[in-house]
């Protein structure tokens, strides 16, 4: 697929953005922009970025295709962050992600295995003990909110509001493994 | 809006599972935590290849698209003929070549009485007027210009022609023929014929073809060429693929005659370059296009200016559009031309290679109680350490496949990443009906789509419950160890008892398909969410149907998803 894209062949492209193209815009896009057009215009110019400079990557080195993906999409992700004043506190966010991930990283992290999940059961384990679990049995268990509600003792009405600010504190709270 | 609202909404969302148009009113943070936490509630992008690629500007990927823009037809490599190859292929046919004539096949002493490599060619005028490539030609100096090409063309034509008429009056070429030469090209289209009103009054140049019937010898005047069959002079030489800049690029070779160099246009207008040395004397050499398409011939070293005359490209071969559409006609085939010029005893190719046959019904029998196992272990193991023991699990398997002389089927754990379950083998475990062998293009394509993507890890795997109740069931086979993980297909955990259903019916695959089925579909009724859980129910149903031959549910189950 590679030299395919070096080559400049439209079935390798269609192949990169069929593996990564649906992922990258779930997993680190959307999470870090909620905002699904400016998320969409991210991965655009991920996939742009990557076809235009696709002989810089090295197959050789230590790190994925997918990690180098993921890196130009998270510094345009800062891009958009650096030009939206209003929401500071995500570019904190997305800049440290970037430090953590940036040129001194010499081994590509566990994305979505244990560093990830060890980072989601920090952030749960600093919220509001309520808060945790209800983002644990409704996201993570998969529980419907009347089995959710039960279990916490209050009305389905309620739940949805802890759910809901569960989910604002969880946001504060979690930041990307190191 | 309230917050209550907010939550009301919130909660909409995420009871409506995939595919639920996002709530606009909700806080960036609180859909940010949804994504995180499960990236199976993410809408799908609504972005296409071809929105990426159009916004492309550099790279291999911008110059296909600057050549789709400038209207001329891209370049395409299929067009380009591996001439060794090809000739190694059709040893008997090399009289062949370059002939589009009744020459027989084959009758190589006929071809080589018939030395002519030169060719004169009309062309057409060109297509497309606005490229940045014909622009650059419009600023081109003087003696650079069509019209001074054409005027030495002429010259170079008479001395290649007029000795043999025995009217050679010097190697100058006579002035006055030269200056209508040029009023001739000058008020012609840039891309009209440089055939006769070139020429001197009196000299002729005859087209040049392979053929007995048609031509003459072709005289530089330097050297006399030695007659030899114009498929050689072609298959001799391997054919450039390089996309050139404009101008010609001529054939250089071994040899001591001096052949015919290429041909190369820009925007219609023609730049021919005498080539350098060909071993049989006859011109194959390249023509390069700036938007112009015309490529062959071996095209690795630029003519030197000196060189330069205006003779008319040999054996051009159209590259990309077809001759026709750019009025030119040429006695250089293309391939297809070329091939289907062939006998077809020699246009038969290399018999294909031999396809591996699919392992018997009687050994997919055997190995399927050992497939079926590999694939529960191989999913326990990814479990068990999701990240870093993937790939030792995968080698288990491998290597326990190959102790076993067989290739494994290996069952993505919903552990791995999205692209590797992506790319994972098409394989229905075999036995039954329906095989991996009988898995056609399109089954194993549904197939594919339906493997399991990622989004949420299995956050539930290091619950104790579920720990106690796995390790149980491995300890155990068949449709006890079946019974052990249906007690988890009523957890009110929808991913849970997912999960639990799709091991339980593994288990029961070998012994009670039927079961098995029915395991399956109770666990898919647990929840429609898009998670990696469903996905393997989904993938694992159509291998139930395709193994008892129902091939259309089968289908309709994988692409159901």
């Amino acid at each position: 697929m590679l030299e395919g894209l070096r080559r400049g062949e439209r079935d390798a492209a269609a192949t990169l953005y069929a593996w990564y193209g649906d992922c990258l815009f779930r997993e680190i896009i959307l999470p870090r922009l909620p905002r699904r057009e400016a998320a969409e215009d991210v991965l655009r110019d991920t996939f742009r970025i990557v076809l235009e400079r696709i002989h810089q990557f090295s197959p050789d080195s230590d790190r994925s295709i997918y990690f180098w993906m993921r890196t130009i999409a998270i510094h345009r992700i800062l891009d958009v962050h650096r030009a939206d004043q209003r929401r500071r506190r995500l570019e904190d966010a997305v800049e440290a992600e970037a430090r953590v991930h940036g040129e001194g990283a010499t081994e590509e992290p566990d994305l979505d295995g244990e560093a990830r999940r060890a980072s989601i059961e920090q952030a749960l384990g600093q919220i509001n003990p309520r808060y945790a679990e209800a983002l644990r049995l409704r996201l993570l268990h998969d529980l419907p909110r009347e089995a959710c509600a039960e279990r916490m003792g209050v009305t389905v009405g309620n739940f949805d509001v802890i759910l809901h600010r569960a989910s604002a504190a969880f946001r504060t709270a979690w930041k990307e493994p190191a | 809006m309230t917050e209550q609202e907010k939550a009301a909404r919130f909660a909409a969302w995420l009871d409506a599972g995939e595919g639920a148009p996002l709530p606009e009113e909700l806080d960036e943070d609180v859909l940010a935590t949804a994504f995180l936490l499960r990236p199976d509630m993410a809408p799908a992008p609504r972005v296409s290849l071809d929105d990426i690629l159009a916004g492309v500007q550099e790279g291999p990927f911008a110059c296909e698209r600057a050549t789709a823009e400038d209207g001329d037809a891209p370049v395409a490599e299929a067009s380009v003929v591996d001439l060794g190859a090809w000739r190694a292929a059709h040893p008997t046919s090399r009289s062949t070549w370059n002939t589009t004539d009744e020459t027989p096949s084959g009758d190589a002493e006929a071809v080589t009485e018939t030395t002519p490599a030169a060719e004169i060619v009309p062309f057409a005028p060109a297509q497309g007027t606005d490229s940045p490539a014909r622009e650059a030609t419009r600023r081109r100096p003087w003696w650079a210009s069509a019209g001074f090409g054409i005027a030495l063309a002429a010259a170079a034509a008479g001395a290649l022609v007029l000795p043999q008429v025995g009217t050679l009056r010097g190697p100058t070429p006579d002035p006055v023929a030269q200056e209508a030469a040029r009023r001739a090209a000058n008020e012609a289209p840039a891309s009209a014929p440089i055939v006769a009103e070139a020429m001197p009054p009196g000299a002729s140049v005859t087209p040049a073809t392979s053929s007995p019937q048609a031509g003459s010898p072709v005289d530089d005047g330097v050297a006399a060429p030695k007659a030899a069959p114009v498929a050689d002079a072609v298959a001799e030489s391997e054919v450039s693929t390089g996309l050139l800049g404009g101008g010609g690029a001529s054939g250089s070779t071994p040899g001591g005659l001096r052949g015919l160099g290429g041909l190369g246009t820009k925007g219609g207008e023609r730049e021919v370059a005498r080539g350098a040395d060909l071993p049989s004397g006859y011109g194959s050499g390249a023509s390069g296009t700036a938007g112009g398409a015309w490529r062959t011939g071996p095209g690795s070293t630029p003519a030197p200016e000196a060189n330069r005359a205006p003779v008319p490209a040999v054996g051009a071969t159209p590259v990309g559009a077809p001759a026709e559409e750019r009025g030119f006609r040429s006695e250089g085939a293309t391939l297809p031309e070329m091939e289907s010029a062939v006998p077809d005893d020699l246009a038969a190719g290399p018999a294909p290679a031999p396809v591996a046959a699919p392992p018997s019904a009687a050994a997919q029998m055997a190995d399927r109680g050992d497939a079926m196992l590999d694939e529960v272990s191989v999913a326990e193991a990814l479990e068990a350490k999701p990240a870093k023991a993937s790939k030792d699990a995968e080698k288990k398997a491998e290597a326990s496949a190959r102790a076993k002389g067989r290739t494994a089927t290996v069952t993505r754990s919903p552990a791995q990443d999205a692209p590797l379950a992506a790319t994972a083998p098409a394989t229905v475990a075999s036995g039954g009906p329906g095989s991996a062998a009988d898995l056609d293009e399109s089954a194993a394509r549904a197939r594919r789509a339906a493997l399991p993507k990622a989004y949420a890890a299995s956050w539930w795997a290091s619950t104790p419950d579920v720990a106690v109740v796995f390790g149980r069931a491995a300890a155990l086979s068949g449709t006890a160890r079946a019974e052990v993980y249906l007690e988890l297909a009523s957890d009110p955990r929808i991913t849970v008892a997912q999960d639990a259903a799709w091991r339980a019916a593994n288990a029961l695959r070998a012994v009670d398909r039927a079961r098995a089925l029915r395991v399956v579909e109770n666990g898919l009724a647990r929840g429609g969410a898009d998670t990696p859980f469903r996905a393997n129910l989904v993938v694992l149903k159509g291998d139930l149907l395709w193994e008892a031959g129902r091939r259309d549910e089968a289908r309709a189950a994988w692409t159901a998803r």
